[in-house]
C-alpha cells in the first residue's frame, strides 16, 4: 500500500495533468471552430474583449483556489474543472466528510471529498446531458416562474442546513472542540462591518474576503486555544475520562 | 449567429469535451475509491457517501439545467451545454457574453457568427485563472495544512476546522443580513434539518442521515416560492 505522501503525490500529479488537459479542451474548442469556419476575431480583439473580465475574474479565481484547497484537498482540480463550487461541490464535500464523521484536513477526508466531488460531477454532467436532449419537452416545465424563483434561492437553502453542523463542537473523527465558535467572533464582526459598509462587496467578492478573513479566524482560534479558552478533546482523552 | 451556434461540428467538439471531463471524474472516483478501501473504509461507508452525494447533487443540477435553458435561448444548445458542464456558471457566462460584445460595439440580439466565436474565446480564456492557480499552488497548500496536523494533533484538528468556519461565516452574513426571502429560506432549511436530525436520534433512523441535507435543500427551495409570494 502507498504511503500518504506517495498517494498525495500521485493524485496531485493526476489532478494537474487533468487540469492542464481541461485547459486545452476549453481553449481547443474555439480554436477548432475558428479553423473549421475560417472565422478568427484576431488576438487584439480577443484581448480587448477579455481585459475587463480578466481584471475581475483572475483575482477572484486565484483567491478561491487559495481559500477552498484546505477544505477540498486534491479534489480542488476536479471541482474547478466541473465548476459550480459554492452551490454544489464545496457543500457536497463538506456533507460527505460529516456523514462519515471524518476529521477535516486528513488523508481520509481528502479521499472522501474526492469521492463526493467525482460523484456530484457525474450526476451534474448526466443531468445536463438529459436536459440538452430533452430540452423541448422539459423547457416549459423548468422555465415556470416557480422553478426560476426556487433556483435563485439555492445558497440559503444549502447553508441553512449546514449551519447545524457549524454549531456542533464535533470536528469529526471523534474529536471535540469546546468553544471553537469563539474563534470566529472577530471574523464575524469584521464581515458584518464590511457588509454594513458595502453589501455588494461582501456578496460579490466572497473569495477575496475569505482569503482576508482566514488568517483572522486562524490566529484568533490559535490565541484562544493557547489561553485555554478553546478545549480540544481527542478520542483517547474521552475514553480515559469515562 | 444561429447557424454557427447550432453547427454540427460544434456539437461534436462539445460532446468530445464533455466526454473528457466525464472521464476525468470517473478516474478520480476510481482512484479515491481504491484508496479509501486501502484506508479501511467499508463498502457500506462508501456507498453512503455516494448515496448522499447523488441525492444532494440532483436538485442543484436541475437548477443548473434551468440556467442552461435561459442561456440556450441566447447562445444555442451546444456551447451553453459545454460551458455549464465545465467551469462555467450562468451568471459568469451571461456577463462574459455581454462584456465581449460591448468591446466590439455589438449586442447579443444581432450578434454575428464572428461575435459568437469571439464569445467562445472570451468565456474560455477569462475563467482559466483558477485552474492555473490550482496547478501551481494547491499541492503546497494541502501539504501545509497536513503538516500542521502532524506537529500537534489537537491544534492541527482545530486549526483545520477554521477554514470551513471562515467560509461559512462569509457566506452566512449576506444571507442573514439581507433579510426577506433569503432569511426565511435559510431558517426553513435549518428548521427542516433540525427536525430530521431529531427524527434520526429519536427513532434511530440512521439511513436518514445521508439525506438530511438533500431534503432540507429541497424543502427550503420549495418554501422560497411561498415566501416570495407572501413578501411580494
Amino acid at each position: 500500500m502507498k504511503t500518504t505522501q506517495e498517494y498525495l503525490n500521485s493524485i496531485h500529479r493526476f489532478g494537474r495533468i487533468s487540469a492542464l488537459g481541461a485547459i486545452m479542451v476549453m481553449m481547443g474548442i474555439p480554436v477548432a471552430m475558428s479553423l473549421y469556419t475560417g472565422l478568427f476575431p484576431g488576438v487584439g480583439t480577443i484581448i480587448k474583449a477579455s481585459i475587463g473580465l480578466l481584471a475581475i475574474f483572475v483575482p477572484i479565481t486565484i483567491t478561491e483556489v487559495l481559500s477552498y484547497t484546505p477544505v477540498l484537498g486534491s479534489s480542488i482540480y476536479l471541482t474547478l474543472i466541473t465548476g459550480n463550487v459554492m452551490n454544489l461541490k464545496l457543500p457536497v464535500a463538506m456533507n460527505a466528510v460529516k456523514v462519515l464523521n471524518v476529521e477535516p484536513g486528513t488523508e481520509e477526508s481528502d479521499v472522501i471529498s474526492a469521492i463526493s466531488v467525482a460523484t456530484s460531477s457525474i450526476v451534474t454532467i448526466s443531468v445536463m446531458a438529459l436536459g440538452a436532449m430533452l430540452m423541448v419537452p422539459l423547457k416549459p416545465l423548468l422555465t415556470t416562474e416557480a422553478m426560476q424563483t426556487a433556483s435563485h434561492y439555492i445558497l440559503p437553502s444549502l447553508f441553512g442546513a449546514f449551519s447545524l453542523s457549524l454549531i456542533s463542537p464535533q470536528l469529526g473523527g471523534g474529536i471535540l472542540a469546546k468553544g471553537r465558535l469563539k474563534g470566529g467572533v472577530v471574523t464575524l464582526l469584521l464581515v458584518i462591518g464590511l457588509y454594513l459598509l458595502s453589501p455588494m462587496l461582501v456578496s460579490q467578492l466572497q473569495g477575496v474576503i475569505i482569503l482576508v478573513a482566514l488568517p483572522v479566524t486562524f490566529f484568533t482560534t490559535k490565541y484562544l486555544f493557547k489561553k485555554g479558552k478553546i478545549e480540544v478533546k481527542l478520542p483517547e482523552d474521552q475514553q480515559s475520562s469515562n | 449567429m444561429s447557424t454557427i451556434s447550432e453547427n454540427k461540428m460544434l456539437y461534436l467538439l462539445v460532446i468530445l469535451g464533455i466526454c473528457y471531463v466525464l472521464g476525468v471524474a470517473i478516474i478520480f472516483l476510481k482512484k479515491s475509491w481504491d484508496r479509501a478501501k486501502n484506508l479501511g473504509f467499508t463498502k457500506t461507508d462508501l456507498s453512503n457517501v455516494i448515496k448522499a452525494s447523488v441525492s444532494f447533487s440532483l436538485v442543484p443540477s436541475i437548477a443548473i439545467v434551468v440556467g442552461f435553458f435561459s442561456l440556450a435561448t441566447m447562445l444555442g444548445v451546444p456551447w451553453p451545454w459545454f460551458r455549464l458542464s465545465v467551469v462555467g456558471s450562468v451568471g459568469y457566462e451571461i456577463m462574459a457574453a455581454d462584456m465581449s460584445l460591448k468591446a466590439t460595439g455589438h449586442e447579443l440580439a444581432n450578434a454575428t457568427s464572428m461575435d459568437f466565436i469571439l464569445i467562445m474565446y472570451v468565456m474560455s480564456l477569462c475563467i482559466l485563472g483558477g485552474l492555473i492557480a490550482a496547478i501551481l499552488f494547491s499541492k503546497k497548500i494541502q501539504m501545509g495544512t497536513m503538516t500542521m496536523k502532524q506537529k500537534d494533533s489537537r491544534w492541527g484538528a482545530l486549526g483545520n476546522s477554521t477554514f470551513m468556519l471562515t467560509i461559512i461565516i462569509v457566506f452566512l452574513v449576506p444571507m442573514l443580513m439581507g433579510g426577506g426571502v433569503n432569511l426565511l429560506t435559510f431558517f426553513t432549511s435549518l428548521g427542516i434539518a433540525v427536525i430530521l436530525s431529531m427524527l434520526v436520534k429519536k427513532f434511530k433512523m440512521l439511513w436518514l442521515n445521508n439525506f438530511i441535507l438533500a431534503l432540507s435543500l429541497l424543502g427550503a427551495m420549495i418554501s422560497s416560492v411561498l415566501w416570495t409570494q407572501l413578501l411580494g
